[in-house]
């Protein structure tokens, strides 16, 4: 790859292959930690963190690794950075942590952290694994944010923790439903649908996004 | 060592029903929805997934007790779990292959899907976290072995039923299998109050 | 033979490495997660006890629902100026885990709920402190009593969370009967001594 196009490479992170709704990766803690804005926001920092690293990582080291024995280098690499980012909000983030730092911990068992390593860092030099690594985890970040959005404001009335929905002084929960478990999966069912349809109505593809992995 | 076999119970209760790994802490939906197209891959994939566990929580709680916690290395804790986990794969692996190649042939492809699986992971994350004990944790595995199980069968045998249903085209595929799994989220939502843990 | 050489060689530079990594980090950001965690504990007790000048100590330890919890006298230049213990009640789907403090009356002057896993939406209004909370204050011993009507001499129940807010009033209890226990006696004997 001489001419590599940054541009494609970003916009395929974000909307082509988007981990959450086109590939339908690493799906648990898309459902697991988007009840608020904010944790969403932090996982996809961690995920965005943790996958540009993986990528520059194995990049930097691709004719080193051994092929026969790649599969664990790679895990290794990832645990390691995972450890980091683990350390690191353990520290600084203490109540967001308290929710989720299983989650966290699990971004080690990503399918998605894997197969961007194995199928693009381990084949290209270091600046475009690091562009594909930043896309792909903002295309996770945003695919939470988008989520965590949606099912704060309909659970709770609020964004980012402040209150927006209130009435007569006191805070409007119009679909409680939507923070439950249950409306974690709603939500998702139903954004991959409309996700689905736009892509059908708009854009002509064939939009059966998400193969099931 | 004295065991609280009320406790034991507790947990594996749990961590079946209330705290069920797929509908209330949604770890292993990756597999979950990969599976559960048809019921014998589901039941297959059950099987594995429950031994897996029960051997990878026993082995990890060995290494976390007397390894981990003495020399203080628990911040290495996400390193050695999922190394023990995959070494202990490889090597059913290739046992199976050569003892029991009958099983192999029906069950060793899930094997390969095992290992980077988040529930196998969670469970002796969850026990270092909890601080259990040996007991404790292989009631956790367990629990949440079957657990997983019965999400899968439930949702296997609902999905063979939804290819004959009349699906608006988008939401063909996974959107409608996750709206389903919401629904069963909604059920299972009435166990949480049975016992308090 | 030679290719498994390189095999290994490769896998341990990079095990090396990757502990490296971590052992920096966690080198680095343990103490600041310490520190943190110090900071919260002795912030979540000052709050409980905004008058006591002096550093919070624990001064005991108390058992409820076979858990360890523990109790503080919190002073103002070595004068107790309110009891604070921690505890837990037996919720709907979770403990609901306290900080409970009195003022030297033995009488309720704070409580805060640090952490519960109840039914979001009806359990978590416990929370609430002008919905639930604040009913506790300046509420003695005898007076913590769960009624379901509406009440000034008692605690009233939020409807639909019955369990939770009983949870909260039991763990209350618990921890003013352990602090009344402790310092109910030293109290009357100091009552004793300025009737004399």
């Amino acid at each position: 790859m001489t001419n590599t196009n940054y541009g494609t490479i970003f916009k395929n992170g974000i909307f082509g292959e988007n981990p959450v709704f086109r590939l339908a990766l690493s799906l648990c803690p898309a459902v697991a930690v988007t009840s608020g804005v904010k944790n969403g926001f932090l996982m996809g920092v961690a995920v965005l963190f943790v996958m540009t690293m993986v990528n520059a990582t194995v990049s930097l080291i691709r004719n080193f690794i051994n092929p026969k024995v790649r599969i664990p280098s790679y895990m290794f690499i990832i645990a390691t950075w995972v450890t980091v980012t683990d350390q690191v909000m353990a520290a600084t983030q203490r109540a967001v942590y308290k929710d989720m730092g299983l989650y966290i911990m699990l971004i080690v068992a990503f399918a998605i952290v894997l197969s961007r390593a194995e199928m693009f860092a381990s084949r290209n030099k270091l600046l475009p694994s690091i562009v594909d690594g930043a896309s792909m985890g903002l295309g996770f970040l945003l695919a939470l944010v988008l989520l965590g959005i949606f099912r704060e404001f309909l659970g709770k009335g609020s964004l980012w923790g402040h209150q927006i929905l209130v009435v007569d002084g006191k805070a409007v929960k119009p679909l409680l439903i939507m923070i439950l478990p249950t409306g974690g999966f709603f939500a998702m069912g139903f954004m991959m649908g409309f996700l689905n349809w736009i892509d059908r109505k708009f854009f002509g593809g064939t939009g059966s996004g998400g193969g099931a992995h | 060592m004295h065991i609280n076999w009320e406790h034991v119970l507790t947990i594996f209760i749990a961590s079946a029903l209330i705290n069920n790994f797929v509908f209330s802490r949604y770890l292993g939906l990756c597999i979950f929805f990969g599976v559960t197209k048809r019921m014998e891959t589901a039941v297959g994939m059950s099987f594995t997934f429950t031994a897996v566990m029960l051997v990878g929580a026993a082995l990890n709680w060995l290494i976390y007790t007397y390894v981990m916690v003495p020399y203080q290395l628990g911040f290495l804790k996400i390193v050695i779990f999922i190394g023990v986990v995959a070494a202990f794969v490889q090597a059913a692996d290739t046992m199976m292959k050569k003892m029991t190649p009958a099983l192999y042939y029906k069950l060793g492809i899930y094997l390969a899907l095992i290992v980077t699986n988040c529930i196998i992971l969670a469970v002796p994350l969850i026990n270092a976290d909890e601080h259990y004990g040996l007991f404790e944790s292989m009631a956790l595995a367990l629990g949440s072995g079957l657990g997983f199980s019965l999400a899968l069968i439930i949702m296997a045998s609902i999905r063979e039923k939804l290819e004959l249903a009349d699906v608006p085209k988008s939401f063909q595929g996974l959107p409608i299998s996750f709206v389903l799994t919401g629904l069963i989220a909604l059920a299972f939502l009435g166990f949480s109050g049975m016992i308090t843990l | 033979m030679k290719d498994m050489l390189k095999i290994t060689l490769s896998l341990v530079v990079i095990f090396i490495a990757a502990g490296l990594i971590m052992g920096v980090t966690y080198k680095y950001t343990s103490p600041v997660r310490f520190a943190a965690e110090k900071k919260e504990k002795e912030e979540a007790l000052k709050e409980m006890a905004p008058d006591a000048t002096d550093p919070i100590k624990p001064a005991g330890k108390w058992t409820n629902h076979s858990k360890p919890y523990e109790y503080y006298a919190a002073t103002s230049s070595g004068r107790p100026v309110a009891y604070i213990a921690s505890t837990a009640g037996k919720g709907y789907s979770s403990y609901i885990q306290m900080l409970v403090s009195l003022d030297i009356d033995l009488k309720i002057k704070d409580i805060k709920v640090l952490h519960h896993a109840e039914t979001p939406g009806l359990g978590d209004q416990v929370e609430d402190r002008a919905l639930f909370l604040d009913q506790f204050k300046g509420k003695g011993l005898s007076q913590l009593v769960l009624v379901k009507s509406e009440t000034k001499e008692n605690i009233q129940a939020i409807s639909g969370a019955t369990i939770s807010s009983r949870a909260v009033t039991n763990g209350v209890k618990d921890a003013v009967q352990t602090l009344v226990d402790k310092y109910g006696a030293g109290l009357r004997t100091a009552a004793r001594e300025v009737t004399k």
